[in-house]
């Protein structure tokens, strides 16, 4: 164990060395020497190391797929509804998703002829479907919640409040219903009586204007809405992107409009980019069980490499070759896997990305950072699993390696004395 | 004659169970361009004296000098660079590296020390020439006799015109045809060319070839012959 710690501490300062530009230099004066040599023990084992650069190249497309997804995702929610100004009365907004409905529940009650959908607006995401519905403006809503069922067919109770400020007699038409999937859909209903509605059937929804924060800052001075024809709000909903500016908003949303009430429910897009992450949460996970596996195979087939190439390395060794140099042989030979991998990953995930940005109504793409950060997980593992038969092979003596002699992390420790665990 | 090797008191103990001296204390000297030949049966510890002198392993006690250069004092980059470039090895078993041609395995030690492509091919050729596989340049060992192989070994050792060329049972896997052709080698070298070896061989019949027979059991040098008395 004090073995391996201390392998590992060594590796990482001699990681640290490597990049001295004196051993930089000296690594590029002999990649030529050992480069051909590495490359033909690729070739001769070219099934084992495509395979190990298959599983390279899984992780990077898995991670490219990802990526894209998110990217899209994110773009989509944020193209779509960044530009939303909508002179609309009432918005009601959500995402289509179990924990994301909003206003599903929202029962409404509207004078007749004075309800008309202003506008249903839809924008599909990889997590489902965000839509918007506005009504036209002059209409009037009332939320409908706490209503008592309605005694009649055809006949409908309407609140008190609601009837007064809507000028809705005994006997007119109504429309009631509630908000589903399609939008505002309601039937019209003949009014049988008024009730002293429950505080939440006294709320105005009507009349309510949903803006962005800019566009909201920008009404500081009060009055309409720039470039609108709407009056003076006199409830605001407030939708903004984000989730932690919700109570600082809602503080200046108070100041700048005391008498409106203030509607604001979950952000669509901050919704939207949690769920992303709460979709990418299982798929960080498969990312690092493909990263981890194919790890383990660079790490199988170098070691494999090493164990059944232990003379001719010592041989290497004999011949005269410094312990960096065999270190650099091997890690040429993990370069090629990993560079077959690179490839076979970016020119995959690329076209899978393409594939499916076709196929979906969610546009993926791809950054170049993405790209970047694709090869430098798959370097990064591709080091970590060649590391350790690398620097086995290092350490050994050549007559350690042509003799066949069971290989320690650190053979000049107690650790090769034990030898409880039966080395390599 | 003023010795190039030298090894003082050297012994060698593996940590197998209660540890075991393969070489107890030996002290040699090999002059330039002598032919040394080291004798005994299996196990003796010939192979391990041949490590040892070749700075392929570490004493546990005593210490090797090449040219004056204690073995002792250098780390392990040190060791390398000594056997790239004063050193030339044979292998009982041919050890050419199997990925690479004839001529790319007898190359391979002179790009070790940068030399030019020009100059590599050169003395390439020449070897490959002086040992009779210029015919084979092109072909891997897979596709060579065990005698091809060793010859092609021995141009390899011979590659940077080291000091001294250390072979271990270089005959141990040839038939006897092939075994004396591989000694009348290195005898050719040694007396053409004043080249310096060490040769281990468990084969009494190898005694004509050498300057200096030196004799050993159980890990020590029992008795070292002159030739010619």
């Amino acid at each position: 164990m004090i073995g391996l710690v201390d392998a590992l501490v060594r590796g990482l300062t001699g990681f640290l060395r490597a990049l001295h530009p004196r051993n930089l230099a000296k690594m590029a004066r002999l990649t030529p020497l050992y480069f051909p040599l590495a490359a033909r023990s690729v070739r001769r084992r070219l099934l084992r190391n495509l395979l190990v650069g298959l599983a390279l190249g899984s992780g990077i497309i898995v991670y490219l797929g990802l990526a894209a997804s998110f990217h899209g995702t994110a773009a989509n929610t944020s193209r779509r509804t960044e530009p939303l100004v909508l002179p609309a009365d009432v918005l009601a907004f959500g995402i289509d998703l179990p924990d994301s409905q909003p206003v599903d529940s929202l029962k409404w009650v509207a004078p007749a002829g004075a309800f008309e959908t202003f506008d249903r607006w839809q924008a599909s995401t990889s997590l489902g479907t965000l839509w918007v519905v506005g009504l036209r403006e002059g209409s009037r809503l009332w939320s409908g919640d706490g209503l008592p069922s309605f005694p009649l067919q055809g006949e409908v109770l309407v609140p008190a409040t609601v009837a007064k400020a809507g000028k809705v007699a005994l006997g007119d038409g109504v429309k009631v219903g509630e908000q589903a999937r399609s939008g505002f859909a309601g039937a019209t209903f003949r009014v049988a009586g008024f009730v002293e509605g429950p505080a939440a059937a006294d709320a105005l929804l009507g009349n309510a204007v949903v803006m962005r924060l800019d566009d909201l800052l920008a009404l500081r001075s009060g009055g309409a809405l720039p470039g609108s024809p709407l009056p003076a709000p006199n409830a605001v909903a407030v939708w903004e992107r984000q989730p932690g500016d919700n109570d600082r908003l809602l503080g200046r949303v108070t100041d700048l409009f005391p008498r409106a009430s203030v509607w604001w429910s979950d952000l669509p897009a901050a919704r939207a980019l949690a769920a992303a992450g709460g979709f990418l949460s299982p798929g960080r996970v498969i990312l690092a069980t493909v990263f981890v596996l194919a790890g383990l195979g660079v790490f199988n087939v170098m070691l494999l490499s090493l164990l059944q190439r232990k003379v001719q390395l010592g041989v290497v060794k004999a011949l005269g070759a410094e312990d960096d140099e065999v270190f650099l042989l091997l890690l040429l030979e993990g370069v090629f896997m990993a560079a077959g991998g690179a490839v076979l990953g970016v020119l995959g995930g690329s076209f899978l990305v393409n594939f499916l940005d076709r196929a979906s109504e969610v546009p993926l793409f791809l950054s170049g950072s993405d790209f970047i950060w694709a090869l430098v997980l798959a370097v990064v593992s591709f080091y970590l699993a060649a590391w350790l038969p690398a620097t086995l092979c290092r350490r050994a003596s050549p007559i350690q390696l042509m003799a066949g002699r069971r290989l320690y992390v650190n053979p000049r420790s107690t650790c090769a004395q034990c030898g409880r665990c039966g080395g390599f | 004659m003023k010795p190039i090797l030298r090894a003082t008191a050297l012994g060698r103990r593996f940590p197998a169970g209660e540890g075991v001296w393969a070489l107890k204390k030996v002290d040699l000297e090999v002059a330039q361009g002598e032919f040394v030949l080291v004798a005994g049966p299996s196990g003796c510890g010939k192979t391990t004296l041949l490590n040892l002198l070749g700075g392929l392993d570490r004493p546990t006690r005593g210490d090797v000098e090449l040219k004056g250069t204690a073995f002792s004092k250098l780390d392990e980059s040190g060791l390398a660079r000594i056997r790239r470039r004063e050193l030339g090895f044979v292998f009982q078993f041919f050890n050419l590296l199997a990925d690479l041609t004839a001529e790319e395995n007898v190359s391979l030690p002179m790009r070790m020390i940068g030399l030019s492509k020009a100059e590599i091919a050169l003395r390439t050729a020449s070897l490959l020439e002086a040992v009779g596989m210029s015919y084979r340049a092109k072909h891997t060992p897979f596709e060579l006799s065990g005698g091809e192989q060793q010859r092609v070994a021995v141009a390899r050792s011979l590659a940077n015109n080291p000091l001294i060329i250390l072979a271990d049972e270089p005959t141990g896997n040839l038939d006897s045809k092939n075994g004396l052709d591989i000694m009348e080698l290195f005898r050719r070298f040694n007396q053409e060319k004043k080249q310096t070896f060490v040769v281990v061989s468990h084969d009494p019949g190898f005694a004509e070839y050498a300057d200096r027979v030196v004799r050993m059991h159980d890990g020590v040098v029992t008795t070292i012959e002159r030739k010619g008395g």
